[in-house]
């Protein structure tokens, strides 16, 4: 009799907890550009769902952001809702059991319905759905028109890699600067996978690292032709090696030098246009739209170039939520065009909803705009569990480059060394 | 040979002058001792003669040789410290032998002498030991090692026995002068202690605010001191000093009249004039007089404390009370009726500023 | 009874979370992926890969020299030598005292930032900038020199602890002591050697046990500077236990590094302590 009472006296303890909490649905954002896209539409969510929503800051750089979130995670606790910057760590997230299935809500919402094909593509793993598809990260090569105009170089889509490298030996030998940089190495973090390796791999004669059972080919010849190519850039020293080697290597290259006109093309995603140069940015370009110019990644043999398209930031519900229901409820409704348009204007990445468009917020973002076209080009790289290993190895392959300890066979070999020690042999094709 | 000189010797620390132009003379072979009360610079003289403090004005001799910058371990002087200053880490022979072995003197050489003066001391069996596994007096006598080992021609002690027990304190003042003959080094020796001074010194220098008050032997200092400083640190219990007056000089004869009242008659002393002196009087000079026997003081006792074999009467003078050293028990409650009868040539008079005045003859 | 508290205390705080770690080891468990949501045992699996992992002894040869250059060799002989400069009195004396004890005082991720500025490549780090005086050209101290750096920034961090530990050492010696050495006839250098330095093993040993096992164990400032970089060369094992728990998220085989240096750790404390006995 006594334990009945005390068993029921715990359930209506825990039930009046879990009601304290339902109102309230935590959601977990980093970076104060991010920070503000979401507080500009959290009163409209809430008004929405009828929920309470409180949002929780964390560690900006994405390398710390994850390692947080995991040792969260983990633990059980941790925010409800919570977004990771690409598709590549979605599969090791969803495998670890982190992530409630939200096929039903994501599927029944209107952001679905409306949204480009290629976001689709990249939220459903067979059949499941784990995210809720907000923007897409549109990458490519950003060039300095006015510089290489002006120094007389070609500013011509290039056809091809070797046309690529040798637009930046001339680049440099004109004008003295540094003229290409692609991430590389260690500290750059998922960078030196997402925003490089990923934009070249896509374009290389074996453009998948992810074989049909679901193991890794890292000894494929597009992963050869990758190194191959970083290493061509390191000796032909069009690529500033210093930076790349430091602590937060992109502060040099993207914030200080590209703007100065001291680096000439470089990597980089849709939100340069607003973020890195543009009007959210403390080191603004002037007259961007004309001063900077775009070319979409070339293939190796000379077929037709592409853009790489991810999901940026998708959102996505903890399992350790403390109200599942209402943390789903909060995920359905961040697909709005209002939130994809807020975050467009503070981060520069695209909507993943095409109606998104019409939108005036969206229109008035004139950079972007033009780039809408290129998505059809859009490609991707499929990924798998384990990811995140290839990834890190990837990031030691082109450090050993950087810093002259190994040539492009040596940088392959140290991924296949690195995540065959990790995941083992199995694992590796 | 250790003849020291101390010339009009200053020393300043900062602006303040602790000792305020000594001048010394110890001949070779004596012990000499200073003594002081704390605070009188003694221990700083010991410390110049051991160059371990800058001479800050005059000059020191030793054997006629200005020592004033020449480097501790070039005057050929030892020293023991009051805390015998042992290197813990070490043990009893290489504490000994510490000072040949940094002149790189053969290892063999050391053990052979160190074994001497280990025989000597009688710290064989401990030569193995640390000093934290010895008493207090085989420490003392390591430090003495470690001091002979060098053949010194000075050995300086400062204060070496203030740290040991009253019965081997006894010791170990013979064991010094056991040492002192044996060695014929000349030794200065800082102490704070009259009896100590007393028995041991072939010289006793009295320091006081560092100046020295009086040099002379031990003996020489108790029957003649030259200042009231000096009589009454010399001898226990201290000497009597009476407020008094010169009555009348009659011939042979001065009258002397303390301020209590008491006529005392005195031989005749060159140069002493009518007027206020001061009249010391050893309370070991003044006797119980019989009821039939004349006695100059007559008064009440304020204590009497009962040693057994003598008896010291405090008794009452109008001022500070004197004191009577009186062979014998004597029950004397406080308030008894004595007299006193006084030693007429065991008198001492002092001018008002507290010299002697005494013939010069004497 | 009365050892209750501490028991709890020891339990909760120390034999409870080694006895996780201990168990964590004997796992595949990993932050992501399929081995996060069920792990399995695998006994040593982890220790008989640890053992041939070239990385993992390469990081411990790392840490070796870290500690033997930044701990045991500049910390202390330079913490040690400010103890006695600083010993005299003289007008700049609190100026140094503070310059000596200040890095102590800040934050390892802080130290690290001033640093990366420091050593910054490219003509914009400070360093480089005054080089430029005497003609140097522009180093990349961090690529180039990575560990020696880490280590100088260390010993920058660490002069203060020692000197202050030192000084206390050097004051229970008494002054009587280097007197008499005096009067034996040493010399300043003799005094130091037969005097000083003998009397000193018990504190040098109190401070090497301390600052081993804290330069072991040492994080911010290394993350912060170099993560371990470039290609290793600065991964002491505190370092890659991280990047194999967090860079790699492979928390089974980032525990069995960790009881290793656990290990490690009371092996070279016991043999500190045992020594700190037999001395004096």
């Amino acid at each position: 009799m006594k334990t009945k009472l005390m068993v029921s006296a715990i359930a209506l303890a825990s039930f009046g907890a879990t009601n304290v909490w339902a109102d309230t649905v935590r959601i977990a954002e980093h970076r104060q550009a991010r920070i503000d896209a979401l507080n500009a539409v959290v009163p409209m969510i809430e008004e929405q769902t009828g929920i309470d929503i409180e949002v929780i800051e964390y560690p900006g750089p994405d390398k710390e952001y994850i390692s947080k979130l995991l040792t969260e995670l983990r633990a059980g606790t941790g925010p409800d809702v919570f977004s990771l910057p690409s598709s590549g760590e979605i599969v090791d997230f969803s495998t670890a059991g982190y992530l409630v299935d939200v096929t039903a809500e994501v599927k029944g919402s209107d952001a679905w319905d409306n949204m480009f094909p290629i976001a689709r593509e990249l939220a459903e793993t067979d059949g499941v759905i784990y995210t809720m598809p907000t923007m897409l990260a549109m990458q490519q090569f950003y060039f300095r028109n006015d510089v290489l105009t002006e120094a007389g170089v070609s500013t011509d889509q290039p056809a091809d890699w070797d046309a690529l490298i040798n637009r930046a030996i001339e680049a440099k030998e004109k004008t003295g600067e540094y003229s290409l940089l692609m991430p590389m190495g260690v500290t750059w973090g998922g960078g030196t996978y997402i925003e490089s390796f990923r934009l070249l791999l896509a374009n290389s004669s074996t453009p998948e690292l992810v074989t049909e059972n679901g193991t890794f080919n890292l000894t494929s010849d597009g992963v050869r032709e990758v190194f191959e190519f970083y290493q061509k850039m390191i000796e032909a020293e069009v690529v500033p090696v210093d930076p790349l080697l430091g602590p937060d290597p992109w502060v040099i290259p993207k914030y200080e030098m590209f703007p100065a006109g001291e680096l000439l093309m470089t990597t980089c995603g849709s939100w340069c246009y607003i973020f890195d140069w543009g009007p959210e940015s403390k080191n603004p370009i002037p007259d961007i739209e004309n001063a900077v110019g775009t070319w979409k990644v070339p293939n190796v043999n000379g077929d037709a170039p592409s853009v790489l398209v991810n999901l940026n930031h998708p959102w996505m519900v903890s399992s350790s939520a403390v109200d599942i229901e209402a943390s789903k409820k909060v995920l359905a409704a961040m697909g709005s065009i209002e939130l994809m348009t807020s975050y467009a204007q503070k981060s520069g990445n695209l909507p993943s909803r095409a109606d998104a468009i019409e939108s005036d917020g969206f229109q008035q973002l004139t950079a972007l705009v033009p780039l809408l076209d290129q998505l059809e080009d859009g490609r991707s790289v499929a990924t798998a569990p384990g990811f995140s290993t290839v990834m890190e190895g990837i990031g030691r392959g082109s450090e050993a480059l950087l810093l002259g300890n190994a040539d492009a066979a040596g940088a392959q070999q140290i991924l296949v060394d690195y995540v065959s020690n990790i995941l083992g042999e199995d694992m590796v094709e | 040979m250790g003849t020291i000189v101390l010339n009009q010797v200053r020393k300043s620390f900062g602006g303040h002058e602790v000792i305020k132009g000594a001048d010394i003379r110890i001949e070779d072979g004596q012990f000499a001792v200073f003594v002081g009360p704390s605070g009188c610079g003694k221990s700083t003289l010991l410390r110049m003669i051991a160059g371990l403090e800058d001479i800050s004005g005059g000059e020191f001799l030793l054997d006629g040789k200005v020592m004033n910058d020449v480097s501790p371990e070039q005057r050929n002087i030892a020293m023991v410290f009051q805390s015998y200053a042992l290197y813990p880490h070490m043990t009893v022979a290489e504490n000994i032998g510490f000072s040949l072995d940094l002149k790189k003197t053969p290892k063999a050489e050391i053990k052979r002498r160190v074994g001497e003066i280990a025989e000597r001391l009688q710290l064989t069996p401990y030569l193995n030991r640390k000093p934290s596994a010895l008493s207090g007096g085989q420490r003392q006598r390591v430090a003495i090692g470690r001091a002979i080992i060098k053949e010194p021609s000075v050995i300086l002690f400062d204060e070496p026995l203030s740290n040991l027990d009253a019965a081997l304190r006894v010791q170990m003042r013979a064991e010094l002068q056991e040492l002192h003959r044996s060695t014929g080094a000349t030794i200065i020796y800082v102490t704070h202690d009259q009896v100590e001074a007393m028995t041991l010194a072939d010289q006793i220098v009295v320091l006081k605010d560092g100046q020295v008050m009086q040099t002379n032997d031990p003996i020489g200092l108790y029957k003649e001191p030259e200042n009231t400083f000096v009589a009454q640190f010399i001898g226990s219990p201290k000497m009597n000093l009476f407020p008094a007056k010169v009555e009348s000089v009659a011939g042979d004869v001065v009258r002397i009249r303390t301020d209590a009242g008491w006529p005392i008659d005195l031989p005749a002393i060159e140069g002493l004039r009518a007027g206020p002196v001061q009249l010391g009087i050893r309370p070991e000079s003044l006797t119980l007089a019989a009821p039939h026997e004349p006695a100059e003081i007559e008064t009440r006792t304020v204590l009497s404390e009962r040693l057994g074999m003598e008896t010291y009467i405090s008794f009452e003078t109008g001022g500070e009370p004197g004191i009577a050293r009186v062979p014998g028990d004597h029950s004397l409650p406080s308030g008894t009726p004595i007299r006193l009868a006084v030693d007429p040539s065991a008198c001492h008079i002092f001018d008002n500023d507290g010299r002697a005045i005494r013939s010069q003859s004497a | 009874m009365l050892v209750l508290p501490s028991a709890i205390l020891l339990f909760a705080f120390v034999l409870y979370p080694s006895g996780v770690a201990i168990y964590t080891s004997m796992t595949n468990l990993s932050l992501t992926g399929p081995a996060a949501l069920n792990p399995r045992f695998i006994g040593f699996d982890n220790y008989t890969k640890l053992f041939s992992d070239h990385t993992f002894w390469r990081s411990l040869v790392i840490t070796f020299w870290f500690v033997l250059f930044s701990a045991i060799i500049g910390q202390l002989v330079l913490g040690l030598l400010s103890a006695i400069l600083l010993k005299r009195q003289f007008a700049l004396r609190p100026f140094f005292n503070a310059i000596i004890l200040m890095p102590n005082a800040v934050p390892g991720v802080v130290a690290a930032l001033m640093w990366s500025s420091m050593l910054a490549s490219g003509e914009y780090g400070t360093l480089n900038k005054i080089v430029a005086w005497f003609g140097v050209d522009p180093q990349r101290w961090l690529v180039t020199f990575p560990l020696s750096m880490i280590i100088v920034v260390n010993i920058w961090r660490g002069i203060g602890f020692a000197m202050i530990l030192m000084n206390s050492g050097l004051s229970a010696i008494s002054e009587e002591l280097y007197e008499a050495a005096r009067m034996d006839g040493a010399t300043t250098w003799q005094a130091f050697r037969k005097i000083t330095l003998p009397l000193l093993v018990p504190t040098i040993f109190l401070y090497l046990l301390v600052s081993t096992v804290t330069t072991i164990a040492i994080f911010a400032l290394i993350y912060a500077l170099t993560r371990g970089g470039p290609a290793g060369a600065t991964e002491i094992v505190g370092i890659y236990i991280y990047n194999q728990s967090f860079g790699s998220y492979q928390l089974g085989y980032g525990s069995a590094i960790a009881v290793v240096l656990l290990i490690f750790s009371l092996i070279i404390g016991t043999f500190y302590v045992r020594a700190l006995k037999v001395e004096v």
